[in-house]
């Protein structure tokens, strides 16, 4: 991969690997931060990356950069008070967007990883395994799994509106 | 077993007593045991881990995950979930998805399941943008500057090249826009050399007079100036000039070459180091001359009323300059 090539993975990827880590981190400087750090990354692995194959590396880097930051933060005692804030209901007004966003806070870090990979980016079962380092059986698990806490959150808070 | 319960064999009657197989009598003395000894008492937290909760059952989707081949199973109540997500996840084959649709119309209150499943699909929120893009790019792009150096450096060479062609040619400089400035030239001139004869206009002899006294003027000022290191740019037009034909119909007058020593003090107060000029493109030819380890400076200013305009062009040693008077005078350094 040029450096042509690498600018235009920044234009088209950079947004999608943000979003990925603003959604696990729920803080928007330590997403940039991933951000920062997963392109530096591939940008000093640039010649051995192929430019068709640069978006699958650019994620695979994050999710590790965002496990990475997970751990840390979970060792300064940081992170699940972050998390518990958010996750946190804030009313019972009904909206399925917030909801979601309520129901994805809950889920194991995997299976949030797995399930964003899934939607967000349309990844098949083999990517994600590709990306997390987990098999696809392993895959599909933490995605029927994730599917149906989304489901089972979903069902309850519209029984409680 | 009816013996003494001590501390060395109370567990046995212990173990016994949680499984249900310790008769009255011993019961009764391993109660009594236990309230002596209450710290052998097993919390009731412990006994789950004994004995665990019937309610505590693996979910049916767990139980299909497990299997092998579960997408051949039969659909039923008990595996309906794990069907319901795989027709999300677009798992299932052409006979599955009908095997679904059947069940579901004959159990219709999985499609509320359904439609919980297909609204639980997460959507990317557009509106979250990484804005510091350009601080992630990589490489030399500073096609700009680039082009910008290079327009600069062609327009610096254009206007030398047509400066060198004004000075080579007498025809040139008659045509070159400067008869404002001739007259003053040519008064200094008259006035530091006073031998110099100026033909305008007149008789074919007395233009060959003229030339000859000029020539003989320009070769005594070759041999002084290559003994003083003068310019000899400028010399080297007055080589060739000796060699030119007589013209009648020019006017031809000797001018020195411009060098600063013999600038008037218009020129000399005028010159580049005393005007205010400008560089259009410092952060460009500061960030080249970094990138290139070497001075590089451009700087124009425009002409106004009695006040020098042009441009300076340097890289490191090199230096190129145009200088313009009132649109009339153009010198070449």
């Amino acid at each position: 991969m040029n450096s042509k090539e690498y600018n235009i993975a920044v234009d088209t990827y950079s947004d999608n690997v943000y979003r990925f880590a603003l959604k696990h981190l729920k803080n928007e400087m330590s997403a940039k931060d991933i951000v920062q750090d997963t392109f530096l990354k591939v940008w000093l692995k640039h010649e051995e990356v192929q430019a068709e194959k640069v978006k699958s590396y650019l994620f695979t880097t994050a999710y590790h950069c965002i496990i990475d930051w997970i751990n840390k933060e979970k060792r300064n005692g940081d992170f699940k008070k972050v998390s518990d804030n958010l996750s946190s209901p804030k009313s019972l007004e009904f909206d399925v967007s917030d909801i979601l966003e309520e129901a994805l806070n809950r889920l194991p870090e995997i299976q949030k990883s797995v399930i964003l990979l899934r939607d967000y980016e349309g990844y098949n079962y083999a990517e994600i395994a590709e990306i997390t380092k987990l098999n696809e059986s392993q895959v599909k698990v933490y995605i029927f799994r994730a599917r149906q806490a989304l489901k089972v959150y979903l069902k309850s808070r519209e029984l409680v509106a | 077993m009816s013996e003494l319960i001590n501390i060395e064999n109370y567990e046995s009657y212990y173990l016994d007593f949680l499984e249900g197989n310790l008769n009255e009598s011993d019961t009764a003395l391993l109660l009594d045991f236990l309230d002596e000894n209450p710290f052998l008492k097993v919390d009731d937290s412990e006994f789950s881990v004994i004995y665990p909760d019937d309610s505590f059952q693996l979910d049916s989707l767990s139980k299909s995950l497990l299997k092998f081949r579960a997408f051949d199973q039969i659909i039923n109540h008990e595996n309906i979930e794990y069907f319901l997500i795989a027709s999300i996840e677009k798992q299932l084959s052409e006979d599955k998805t009908k095997e679904l649709q059947q069940f579901l119309v004959k159990n219709p209150s999985f499609l509320i399941d359904l439609q919980h499943y297909e609204r639980a699909h997460l959507v990317a929120d557009d509106s979250i943008i990484y804005h510091d893009k350009q601080k992630l790019r990589r490489g030399i792009i500073i096609p700009m500057y680039a082009r910008f150096l290079a327009a600069a450096a062609g327009i610096a060479l254009f206007f030398s090249i047509i400066n060198l062609n004004q000075i080579d040619s007498p025809k040139g400089l008659a045509h070159s826009g400067v008869k404002n400035e001739k007259e003053k030239v040519k008064t200094e001139v008259k006035n530091e050399f006073p031998t110099e004869v100026s033909a305008k206009n007149t008789s074919e002899e007395a233009n060959n007079v003229s030339f000859r006294k000029l020539v003989s003027r320009n070769e005594k000022l070759i041999e002084n100036s290559q003994n003083e290191n003068i310019n000899p740019l400028g010399f080297k037009s007055l080589q060739k000039l000796n060699n030119r034909p007589l013209l009648n119909d020019i006017a031809i007058t000797y001018i020195k070459p411009f060098v600063k020593e013999n600038l008037t003090d218009e020129f000399s107060d005028n010159t580049f180091a005393a005007l205010e000029m400008k560089n259009p493109i410092l952060p460009i030819t500061s960030r080249i001359g970094e990138a290139i380890n070497q001075q590089i400076d451009f700087k124009t200013t425009k002409a106004a009323h009695k006040k020098p305009g042009g441009f300076l062009f340097k890289i490191g040693k090199f230096e190129i300059s145009r200088k313009v008077y009132d649109n009339s005078s153009v010198a070449l350094k």
